[in-house]
């Protein structure tokens, strides 16, 4: 394997939309490295958080346009990845307080 | 809040009280839930709309924000509570101390508040002062009349060509230290009053006998502790040229010098005078009394008062005196007055004074003095009158807004008549 798992899995993506996922079908949004495949995703999230993982689904988000001036560029693409854990199990690092 | 702050009065001591107070768990944990749902309506996060960020999150990213505001109101509230409940008059608090505070505890904390000091106020009947007697002997009165004339006097050529004693006269000067100008020694057309030597000791001595029109020099040996670091312990040579030599004349005591000066006669000048002094002679005996009347007060009720009012009031006075010392045209650093010094200098008046609020106070109580509407009404009425402004509506409307001011004014009048009424008065 290329990446180990602190470079496939960058951080936790907390949003609205990441909580309500989370709280109803027990699944958790991560920004992933964008080389990174589902297996490795879940095999970094099973090894880095000690869980099971019965699905992975991944995406990629395309960078929005910005400017600065007249110089007009792109943010980067990134990948985002939505893990589906195993009924019952939680990522304790995750849950706040 | 609540009746569960439980509140120790821990020491008391000279108008200082500490109080020990403890806020239980549960209010401390209701306080901190209030704080996390205010502040969950207002913070915004990435990734969440205004508003709609879940609660878990806020807990987690704002949690000293919403501990420490809790803390700062409850300790407010539980202090404004318990001042309430145990009747304490306090006036400010000074000092917030051991603030202990964890989670799921209760708050603990110590305060220290000032009270208005408690007195009997005693002695202030009786008081024995001494009062000058007024009266106005001829003396005064020609002092007064030769003042004037001094001040009327004009200045008239003296057809004198060598300067004498009293003399008044306008000189140009430079000052030499070795062969050196001294630009600050220098100067064109200054008068000088050989009466009075106040430009450099020994030089109006100095310049007696010089002629019209000629140059004298003039040699100075400057102490060595001179105020002008530049020339102290230098000799320096002035080398002064003569412009012109004046007298003073007086005008002569008649009555269209009475006239001039706003009277019908001699006689009625001499009259206006002697009211004058009277008047003024009335008015210090009155200060006078009024200022042992006060030592008086305060020997008999030495009351100890809060530090804080005392530091108001030095900073005010203070304050006041450098205003003062501007308004002569000095710095007050120049004038040697620090801060520093100046706060030392004022600051057992600065204390008296406190005190003197707190007596007065007690006497208004005691004896039930009051200020009614009409006679603030009066007064204002009378100042507008006296006031020079043109503008009588605009000097009533400033009047009118200090009506506390004025009104205070009027009570401490009274209680100081009241005084006099009931002091032991010596004349003398």
């Amino acid at each position: 394997m290329l990446l180990d798992v602190y470079q496939i899995i960058k951080k936790p993506h907390i949003t609205e939309r990441s909580n309500v996922l989370k709280s109803r079908d027990n699944k958790y949004v991560f920004v992933v490295d964008i080389r990174a495949n589902k297996s490795e995703i879940k095999k970094a999230v099973e090894e880095l958080f000690k869980v099971s993982v019965t699905k992975v689904n991944t995406l990629i988000m395309h960078g929005k346009k910005r400017r600065m001036g007249k110089h007009e560029g792109m943010r980067s693409d990134w990948k985002k990845a939505i893990v589906t854990l195993k009924k019952g199990e939680s990522i304790k690092e995750l849950e706040q307080a | 809040m609540t009746q569960n702050v439980k509140a120790d009065i821990l020491d008391s001591k000279r108008c200082q009280i500490t109080l020990g107070v403890e806020v239980p768990s549960l209010e401390v944990k209701n306080e901190i839930e209030k704080n996390y749902l205010k502040l969950q309506t207002k913070v915004k996060l990435p990734g969440f709309r205004k508003g709609k960020v879940p609660m878990d999150i806020v807990i987690k990213k704002f949690s000293q924000t919403a501990e420490e505001d809790a803390v700062n109101n409850l300790v407010s509230v539980a202090l404004n509570q318990v001042i309430e409940e145990k009747k304490i008059d306090a006036i400010s608090c000074t000092q917030i101390e051991d603030l202990k505070f964890e989670k799921e505890q209760p708050l603990f904390f110590k305060a220290k508040i000032e009270i208005r000091p408690e007195f009997e106020v005693r002695g202030y009947k009786g008081i024995s002062v001494n009062k000058k007697k007024v009266d106005v002997v001829s003396k005064d009165v020609q002092d007064a009349i030769n003042n004037l004339q001094e001040r009327n006097a004009q200045l008239v050529d003296s057809n004198r060509l060598i300067v004498e004693k009293e003399d008044f006269v306008f000189i140009n000067y430079q000052g030499f230290s070795g062969e050196e100008i001294l630009e600050e020694w220098s100067g064109k057309n200054r008068l000088i009053n050989m009466a009075w030597d106040n430009f450099v000791e020994g030089f109006n001595q100095q310049l007696i006998g010089a002629q019209k029109n000629k140059e004298k020099e003039i040699t100075i040996k400057f102490p060595q502790d001179y105020n002008k670091k530049n020339v102290a312990g230098k000799k320096v040579v002035f080398k002064v040229e003569v412009l012109e030599i004046k007298t003073k004349n007086l005008p002569s005591l008649s009555d269209d010098f009475a006239k001039d000066m706003g009277c019908s006669d001699l006689d009625d000048l001499k009259k206006k005078i002697e009211e004058n002094i009277k008047k003024e002679k009335e008015f210090q005996s009155k200060q006078d009394m009024e200022e042992q009347l006060i030592a008086g007060l305060i020997k008999n009720n030495f009351i100890d008062v809060p530090s804080s009012q005392v530091d108001n009031r030095l900073n005010y006075l203070v304050s006041k005196a450098k205003k003062y010392i501007v308004q002569q045209g000095l710095q007050p650093e120049q004038a040697g007055l620090t801060d520093e010094a100046l706060k030392k200098k004022y600051k057992d008046e600065a204390y008296k004074q406190v005190q003197l609020f707190y007596i007065f106070g007690a006497i208004t109580q005691k004896e039930n003095v009051q200020i009614s509407e009409e006679e603030i009404k009066n007064e204002i009425e009378k100042m507008v009158n006296a006031a020079k402004q043109k503008d009588k509506e605009k000097v009533k409307k400033h009047f009118k807004e200090n009506k506390e001011t004025i009104s205070q004014r009027l009570l401490e009048k009274k209680i100081f008549d009241f005084l006099v009424e009931n002091a032991k008065i010596i004349k003398k």
